[in-house]
């Protein structure tokens, strides 16, 4: 209740542009994504030896600066890993975490069993080749997938124009992730989520796939239509 | 008698006494290996890797045994990990006939490692060493094996069994009471089987379906062994078919697969023939039966509406309940227990405890009494760091799980729970 409260005069506040300087500090930038916290303050880092190495200094951002609470996924288990934990929210359905987590645990042992499989049947001179560790590979995977451009349509005079723009980081890591759960949700009931997920991750390891398919079909359209660059800085 | 093997849990002592084991005097090992000195110890056991990561002590040096054959093993070998040789192993796990021996979590394991190992422990050695040293002429000694969920029940009859393999005794299989009292099948949900009126005895009822692949891993355990066993007693299948005295186990075994519907008529006659002949004619038996509580309780098949089923009128439930008792002699029983199955089987209903006497109700109870307790617990400080340790040199186990954090974090979580640390091994990297 009080999240939605907050959000809503956020809502209110940004239309109205009526904000005292004070009001400002703590409603920072509100058309922006919604945030809470004001620019000014730091992402945590989920890993102790962060803060052992980078002890704060003068000048430095961590003495000046303020950090941001983190969220409660966040941990300083060996287990975790960050890339991980994102992916695994944006399964979420319905809010059930838990449910998500299971799906991400049966794709992390499915590609881990098929590694091991050909681990153990290759050669000796082939086995340092291949990676076993399933996160490794699974991030690896997901780097391959993301996308580096976008394309949108945008109307010039009589022509609407399929107009090429760079992407950031976590813009990438969406996109890429939400093709790889779009074609899993195509897939059969009958094979587990996680399982599927597995195998496209792998085929992706390779550079195949059908994920793969679209980053590259994507690719060709942005540099087929590269001329038209410049219309992203058009005014509306 | 009831009271009797009540108080027997608390002093092992007076159970012993009541059966017929020539006990061996054991003799505990040195406990070297604990986790809160194991930074400073100096053991020929602990030894770090290499002195850039101090503290790693997943990667012991001494972790598995070369002797395969449980016979062999000795006191020091607790603890250890051993190999079961690929033959063995393909005979016990008959996975192509849709029964899972083992846990599917090891089934998991050994596909990915090309090989299956598991750890001796125990309350396993005790086991062997009461069957090397039990009187045969006596009537049978029941074991039953009793412990917390996942503690390793399961794995710890298939060591008695290959043990038993290797001895060359007749097995009688039992991996899973409850897949028989369910129409679905457990590990293949899409599976339906069908029940039917028996034709030995119209009170009874048939599986057939299950019956055929049981006989199926039956031949394949005991393998040429059921050729040099006869019968000693004319069988009348049906009007035309029978079998005559002195046609051999195999024949009849392959009698059964190729009729369904007398499968299970099979099924009772070897049981009758274990229970009567002497051991001039038939092999040692091992009766090995996994979740025996469910023999003592309701099915879900029904033939009337509204009426299910008691076990022992499933005409399977009947023969293997007689081959419980210790009416017969030059043999062994081995059972377990397990939870779940029957609070599954009474929906809403949460059992008071893990008591065995809680498990089998009274009526299991007394069927089974007087029998021999055998405890399993979680994993002790060497078990769990071998079993670590074996991780870590097959690559089951990499990046930073395996520092001292990761370690501690692993054990912490798994509770020392053999079958929670496999599955969260399975999916840490």
């Amino acid at each position: 209740m009080l999240v939605r409260y907050t959000l809503n005069l956020l809502r209110i506040c940004s239309r109205q542009h009526a904000l005292t300087p004070c009001q400002c500090r703590v409603f920072a930038q509100p058309s922006k994504g919604y945030a809470i916290y004001p620019t000014d303050m730091v992402d945590p880092q989920p890993s102790p030896e962060y803060y052992k190495e980078n002890l704060p200094e003068e000048g430095d951002e961590l003495s000046i600066k303020k950090i941001k609470a983190a969220s409660s996924s966040q941990t300083y288990s060996t287990l975790y890993n960050p890339t991980i934990d994102k992916f695994t929210n944006l399964i979420v359905k319905e809010g059930k975490k838990f449910a998500a987590e299971r799906i991400m645990q049966t794709t992390l042992a499915h590609i881990k069993l098929v590694q091991l499989k050909q681990y153990h049947a290759a050669t000796e001179s082939e086995k340092a080749e291949i990676e076993v560790n399933p996160t490794t590979v699974f991030c690896e995977a997901f780097n391959n997938m993301k996308p580096v451009v976008n394309v949108r349509s945008i109307r010039h005079g009589a022509n609407v124009y399929q107009v090429p723009y760079s992407l950031e980081e976590h813009q990438r890591f969406f996109v890429a992730g939400k093709w790889l759960l779009d074609h899993i949700r195509k897939g059969k009931p009958s094979t587990k989520a996680g399982l599927r997920i597995a195998r496209e991750i792998l085929a992706a390891y390779n550079n195949q796939g059908e994920v793969m398919r679209k980053k590259y079909e994507l690719h060709k359209l942005a540099d087929a239509n590269r001329a038209y660059a410049h219309f992203a800085w058009k005014r509306k | 008698m009831l009271i009797f093997s009540m108080l027997s849990y608390r002093t092992a002592k007076l159970c012993f006494a009541s059966s017929n084991v020539a006990l061996t005097v054991l003799v505990k090992p040195k406990e070297t290996v604990t986790l809160k000195n194991r930074k400073y110890s100096n053991t020929l056991d602990l030894k770090p890797l290499s002195t850039s990561e101090p503290g790693n002590f997943s990667t012991l040096e001494h972790f598995l045994t070369d002797e395969s054959n449980p016979a062999r093993h000795t006191i020091d070998d607790v603890g250890l990990m051993y190999t079961i040789p690929k033959e063995d192993y393909s005979k016990m796990v008959s996975s192509q006939f849709n029964t899972v021996a083992f846990t599917q979590q090891f089934d998991k394991q050994v596909q990915s490692l090309n090989e299956a190992s598991m750890v001796i422990r125990q309350p396993g050695f005790e086991i062997v060493n009461y069957l090397q040293n039990t009187d045969y002429t006596a009537p049978v000694n029941r074991y039953v094996i009793h412990g917390p969920q996942g503690s390793g029940k399961t794995m710890l009859m298939m060591y008695a069994t290959h043990f038993c393999m290797k001895e060359n005794w007749l097995i009688v299989p039992n991996y899973n009471m409850w897949s028989w009292m369910d129409y679905q099948s457990r590990y293949k949900p899409t599976m339906k089987k069908e029940i039917m009126e028996s034709t030995w005895n119209k009170e009874r009822v048939d599986v057939p379906h299950r019956a055929v692949i049981w006989l199926d891993t039956f031949k394949l355990l005991n393998g040429s062994l059921l050729d040099n066993i006869k019968t000693t007693q004319k069988y009348q299948w049906s009007k035309h078919e029978s079998a005559d005295i002195g046609e051999s186990f195999s024949s009849i075994v392959d009698f059964g697969k190729a009729r369904v519907r007398v499968a299970t008529d099979v099924i009772g006659a070897i049981m009758k023939e274990i229970r009567v002949q002497d051991a001039s004619t038939m092999p040692r038996t091992l009766v090995t039966v996994d979740a025996v509580n469910a023999a003592f309780c309701e099915t879900k098949l029904k033939i009337k509406h509204n009426v299910y089923l008691k076990a022992h009128e499933l005409s399977y439930g009947h023969n293997l309940k007689k081959l419980m008792t210790s009416s017969w002699t030059n043999g062994a029983v081995i059972t377990a227990l397990s939870k779940p199955f029957l609070e599954k089987n009474k929906k809403g209903y949460l059992l008071p405890g893990s008591h065995p006497y809680d498990l089998l109700g009274q009526e299991g109870f007394d069927w089974l009494d007087p029998h021999i307790p055998i405890a399993v617990g979680q994993y002790t400080d060497k078990e769990i760091l071998s079993q670590l340790a074996y991780y870590k040199d097959r690559k089951f186990l990499t990046g930073p799980c395996l520092s001292e954090a990761g370690e501690a974090e692993l054990i912490q979580l798994s509770y020392r729970n053999p079958a929670d640390l496999a599955h969260i091994c399975l999916s840490a990297s």
